[in-house]
């Protein structure tokens, strides 16, 4: 049977843009559910959480932008945009909580008083709970990206764990300060466009391998060649 | 009386490729939920094994592995991994060498002994020759490969194979 026209573009469409879109939003929304942002100090960026078009491999970006030109009109790119915006709000609010966590007293005295603390009975702790001391600053700097995504432990070869494990309790109480509430209200909102927007595509892409005869999936055997 | 030192093993920790493609697997299949890679996992199945991994390295103070183990693992992702997931997982490379505190020492190809390298090649004699630049403090090599294990004994430099640190005997 001749495959049905337009059929190697859908199929295209499904597997190379709306398939790694759903799989990486499924993916954001399990961070998300946990107010784990993956914000990085380093980038200044969500690591994981990205543009919709980066979830996308590179060397299909063209198949990804013509799907968004013929989709022009839909109520999908609404959601594309409205994914991408929230995203750099997060970024942007979690940027400035970090300028802010930098600079605070509050913040600045507790991570003294924490390492102090924790420089004094980490023999108790045991062998790995290495002295921090002369990595003030990088420490300083890990403890806020914790702090902004939520990290409640860390994995014991991450050289802050033992110090983090034993005061992230106290740190995380800090993302009830008013400073934090534009970065709670951005997160909410990524998740609720995200999780939307994983239901829409969702069902489109339902649509259209039912209108068009395309599996939701590669299969082999099945091809579409023309 | 004297205080007994508070690390028994060796305090300098070089990675090899096999155990560090572990840990970084490890995350990729069960923080970022690429299930794909699972079967790539040939060591790390359980998360007590990950867990036995993670509080052994824990016990040494320094981190460190060579350029050629980066660029081995560089290779890995390329060739493992799907092209729309190395972004992230990139990502988790500079998460666990930035976390782990982990640092490189550069090995010179012309400062390895030429028949060495031709008989195990270059990653492992950079390894290998990288535990012999350590005095003090005292280094482990841990590898997943025999033949790098066995090369690192003959010359003088201790090592371990992956399995003994996270066999269930070893707590």
């Amino acid at each position: 049977m001749l495959p049905k026209k337009q059929s190697r573009r859908i199929a295209a469409w499904i597997y190379v843009v709306i398939n790694p879109i759903i799989d990486s939003l499924g993916r954001e929304l399990s961070f998300l559910n946990s107010a784990n942002l993956t914000w990085r100090v380093r980038t200044g960026q969500c690591e994981i959480i990205k543009t919709l078009q980066e979830y996308v491999d590179p060397g299909q970006w063209p198949n990804y932008q013509v799907f968004v030109v013929e989709y022009k009109n839909s109520p999908l790119l609404p959601g594309f945009r409205q994914h991408d915006s929230n995203l750099e709000a997060v970024n942007t609010a979690a940027k400035n909580i970090n300028l802010w966590l930098i600079n605070s007293n509050m913040f600045m005295e507790m991570f003294e008083a924490s390492l102090k603390q924790y420089e004094s009975q980490r023999s108790l702790i045991g062998p790995a709970a290495q002295s921090l001391v002369d990595m003030k600053q990088s420490v300083q700097e890990e403890v806020a990206q914790h702090l902004i995504n939520n990290v409640p432990t860390l994995p014991a070869h991450y050289v802050i764990s033992s110090f983090w494990n034993f005061s992230s309790k106290n740190f995380l109480a800090l993302r009830t300060a008013p400073e934090f509430q534009s970065l709670h209200r951005s997160t909410e909102k990524l998740f609720e466009t995200s999780a939307k927007l994983k239901q829409v595509l969702e069902a489109f892409r339902l649509t259209l391998s039912r209108e068009y005869d395309v599996p939701a999936a590669p299969v082999p055997g099945i091809s579409f060649e023309g | 009386m004297s205080r007994k030192p508070v690390f028994l093993e060796p305090q300098v920790l070089i990675f090899d490729t096999g155990p560090l493609w572990e840990l970084i697997l490890y995350s990729a299949v069960h923080d970022l939920g690429f299930l794909s890679l699972k079967p790539e996992l040939t060591h790390l199945q359980t998360d007590s094994s990950y867990g036995r991994l993670s509080a052994y390295v824990a016990g040494f103070q320094k981190r460190t592995t060579t350029p050629h183990v980066v660029a081995e693992i560089s290779s890995r992702i390329r060739d493992r991994t799907e092209q729309k997931s190395h972004s992230a997982i990139w990502g988790l490379v500079f998460t666990e060498f930035s976390s782990m505190k982990m640092d490189e020492g550069v090995m010179k190809l012309l400062e390895m002994p030429q028949e060495l390298v031709a008989n195990i090649g270059a990653v492992d004699v950079s390894v290998l020759k990288l535990g012999l630049s350590f005095r003090r403090p005292k280094p482990l090599v841990l590898s997943i490969d025999g033949r790098l294990i066995a090369e690192c004994k003959d010359a003088g430099v201790n090592a371990k194979d992956l399995w003994e640190v996270i066999s269930e005997e070893n707590p």
